[in-house]
């Protein structure tokens, strides 16, 4: 489940992020005249249209997988949060329904921002499809919409008091989609920041190098936007933790005690079997500030909980190298921005290309990261406070065949679409 | 009857109807791909997408609409793996398959999501005839246990299989150049009604008994069955559509009858459905988020193979 998720989350996040791009650069060749824009749209298209179809076979593996591996939490969610996957399903329909009619109208209006329009729904339902997942996410983190004593002291047998669009209303929601979502822009916007930088580094000619330096500036100013976002999105992200799930704010700063005047620890290993954390530096008060703005806001600590809900400590280390790589790519980017603003061209750099390149390399690791340090860290509840990962799953050993099918089957498909990729976009000629 | 049965059965009808026109296809790329080539991608790369996203929605609205069903659709994880997997294997070939560039390679793409896509649809198949008939599962108390060799090679499967078969042959029949299968067409319709309903009358005679009772049902599927056959004859392009409806009604029809039964009668459905809050909201999501897919695919079906 966890690797069927990580390779579906790259889809996930290109399919977010091609359609902006390509809305963009079909407008700007509609409006400049410029065909290159429009040539790298279509060409972009071919390429989202390859990922969109291995991305939704995915999406309905990990579906599956969700429901076959996850009994006793599919029927929760089933009876309770059922809404926004229901809903999701529409929002990935009309991204379907309208890339086939993206694809098939090229040339076919004499308006030529009606073709541009028809991808606005695929960029709009691919964006909805993240948010609302996102919130079936938030459920899990913050329980909403029905009588939770009632289903924990039955030993989960008796779910009551349902409000099937509570979930949408889950305080955590909104933090949590700002931050998935901006966060999913920039990784997709940053793998095709990657590709650019490729072409244009092996550009044969000055028309090639034109044509894909156009596109460099629209892909870098998306990721730039995005990036924005995300850091700010991470920050409150981060905060709001303490507040609907203190385990994990503790264990993902370390926390092994609480209480005010909190430092913040910079580097830290969990230690003596995950019960203390070594080798890290203090900076006085600054945890306690950062969350709270004054030195005397009280931080949550493990020690506070049981034992046996504590989430694993290495969620810490996570936590650090995802926010020194976000910071470092968020650095760059200022750098890459105040060359610009001084007129020294920095993307017709090489420097700076290859600095950029490695950034696109390090976005998709924060967000692998991210991700996997979300998850950990609710650990060892799959429905913070409600059910374990341990109640939820499902031990039949009838699970492991088609698990290592699965597996197995991703790791020749992945290479083997790339391959298809470059041969397409070499025959197309674009 | 519940509302959200109906629904369910409605989805899923749909989901059939487009699935054994890509069934079909898959059948004719695999004999007939060169002659049929312009028309085979005319009509199959706008739908491949929407019939693989129809699928998801009708995994969805079936755990929405029964989320304790749980345990017996867990029972099927293998089969439904298996069939995700060619899922994975037919939506990556044929979209290799579009831009590929190289005819030679178009043709290997093509013919391996048409190896896939059948494939993929014998095991849908197997799962819907199991579920409905209760062979290749047995339940006990608290367990259900599969057994995937009599699932899938039962009498009972196989020819649920050869007559959904035949209807996807039919329908690409109607569309395509395909010389036999273009005359056998005619026939091709009540051969599969036959085996169907023979089908029934053998494995799940509660089901046929049930049908006897419902016969006027029974008597407007033999009727827009009979209207598609004399359309066919008359070379009315109609016919085309007329067989996509009437096999979306018959299994409608089927839902009717079959319900309150799951399992050959082992199960019944009433005691899955989903609590009454969650009831209206699905319906109402489905009533508009439905609303506005049915416009979306006005505008697809408009640009997609009436705008020039």
């Amino acid at each position: 489940m966890g690797f069927s998720l990580a390779i579906h989350i790259i889809f996930a996040s290109l399919g977010m992020a091609l359609p902006v791009i390509i809305i963009i650069m079909e407008f700007l060749g509609v409006r400049k005249n410029d065909q290159d824009y429009k040539n790298f749209a279509k060409k972009l298209t071919l390429i989202f249209l390859v990922l969109f179809a291995i991305g939704s076979a995915s999406g309905v593996l990990v579906a599956i997988e969700l429901f076959m591996l996850w009994p006793k939490f599919a029927v929760l969610l089933g009876q309770v949060a059922i809404t926004p996957m229901y809903v999701e399903v529409f929002a990935f329909f009309s991204e379907t329904i309208f890339i086939g009619a993206y694809l098939y109208s090229w040339d076919r209006f004499k308006w030529k921002y009606a073709h541009v329009l028809i991808a606005v729904p695929v960029a709009i339902g691919a964006a909805l499809s993240a948010l609302l997942i996102t919130i079936v996410n938030a459920f899990m983190n913050n329980p909403v919409g029905f009588n939770i004593v009632q289903y924990v002291a039955t030993n989960d047998t008796m779910i009551t008091n349902v409000h099937p669009f509570a979930v949408f209303t889950s305080q955590s929601a909104l933090i949590e989609i700002s931050h998935v979502v901006s966060s999913s822009y920039f990784a997709g916007a940053m793998i095709i920041l990657a590709y650019v930088i490729l072409r244009l580094l092996k550009a044969p000619d000055e028309k090639t190098r034109s044509y894909y330096a156009k596109a460099l500036k629209v892909t870098f100013a998306i990721a730039a936007i995005a990036v924005v976002f995300t850091i700010i999105t991470g920050i409150i992200s981060i905060s709001s933790l303490a507040t609907f799930q203190p385990e994990k704010y503790a264990a993902i700063e370390g926390n092994i005690h609480g209480g005010p005047y909190a430092p913040e620890m910079i580097g830290g290993i969990p230690s003596n079997n995950s019960t203390s954390m070594v080798d890290f530096i203090d900076i006085p008060n600054m945890q306690s500030i950062l969350l709270g703005g004054t030195a005397n806001t009280i931080v949550p600590g493990l020690d506070s909980y049981p034992r046996n809900t504590w989430p694993p400590l290495i969620v810490h280390v996570m936590f650090l190298l995802m926010v020194s790589l976000g910071f470092g790519l968020g650095l760059v980017f200022v750098l890459v921005i105040i060359s610009q603003i001084l007129k020294k061209e920095p993307l017709a750099r090489k420097l700076c290309l290859y600095l950029l390149f490695l950034c696109a390399i390090a976005a998709v690791l924060v967000l692998e990261t991210g991700w996997i340090m979300s998850e950990l860290a609710r650990q060892p509840w799959i429905v913070y406070g409600v059910m374990t990962v341990e109640q939820a799953g499902n031990y039949s050993p009838n699970i492991l065949p088609a698990a290592v099918a699965i597996l197995a089957f991703y790791l020749f498909i992945i290479p083997f679409s790339l391959m298809i990729i470059k041969k397409i976009l070499k025959n197309q000629n674009l | 009857m519940e509302v959200l049965y109906l629904l369910n059965y409605a989805i899923f009808a749909m989901f059939i109807c487009l699935f054994l026109i890509e069934t079909g296809i898959g059948a004719l790329v695999l004999f007939a791909y060169n002659n049929n080539r312009s028309s085979i991608r005319r009509y199959l790369l706008p739908i491949w997408g929407v019939d693989g996203t129809f699928a998801v929605f009708y995994f969805v609205n079936l755990i929405a609409t029964y989320p304790t069903l749980g345990g017996v659709v867990y029972a099927y994880i293998v089969p439904v793996m298996l069939g995700s997997l060619f899922f994975l294997l037919r939506n990556v070939f044929v979209s290799y398959s579009e831009y590929i560039g190289d005819i030679k390679y178009e043709s290997v793409c093509m013919k391996i999501y048409g190896v896939s896509t059948i494939i993929m649809s014998f095991i849908v198949i197997s799962v819907f005839t199991s579920g409905l008939s209760g062979i290749g599962i047995s339940v006990s108390q608290n367990t259900i246990t599969l057994n995937m060799l009599s699932l899938f090679f039962n009498p009972f499967n196989i020819l649920v299989f050869i007559a959904l078969t035949l209807i996807a042959l039919s329908i690409v029949g109607s569309h395509f150049k395909s010389g036999l299968l273009d005359k056998l067409s005619y026939a091709l319709l009540p051969a599969a009604f036959l085996i169907a309903l023979l089908s029934v009358y053998l494995y799940l005679p509660s089901i046929f008994s049930a049908v006897l009772n419902n016969y006027y049902l029974l008597l407007i599927s033999i009727s827009i069955m009979l209207i598609t056959i004399a359309l066919k004859m008359r070379g009315s392009k109609i016919a085309r559509y007329s067989a996509l409806i009437w096999i979306f009604v018959s299994i409608n029809f089927f839902g009717i009858v079959q319900y309150p039964y799951l399992m050959g009668g082992k199960l019944q459905f009433t005691n899955y459905i989903t609590n009454s809050a969650s009831t209206a909201a699905i319906a109402l999501l489905t009533t508009v988020c439905g609303s506005f897919l049915i416009i979306a695919m006005a505008i697809f079906v408009y640009v997609s193979y009436f705008r020039k």
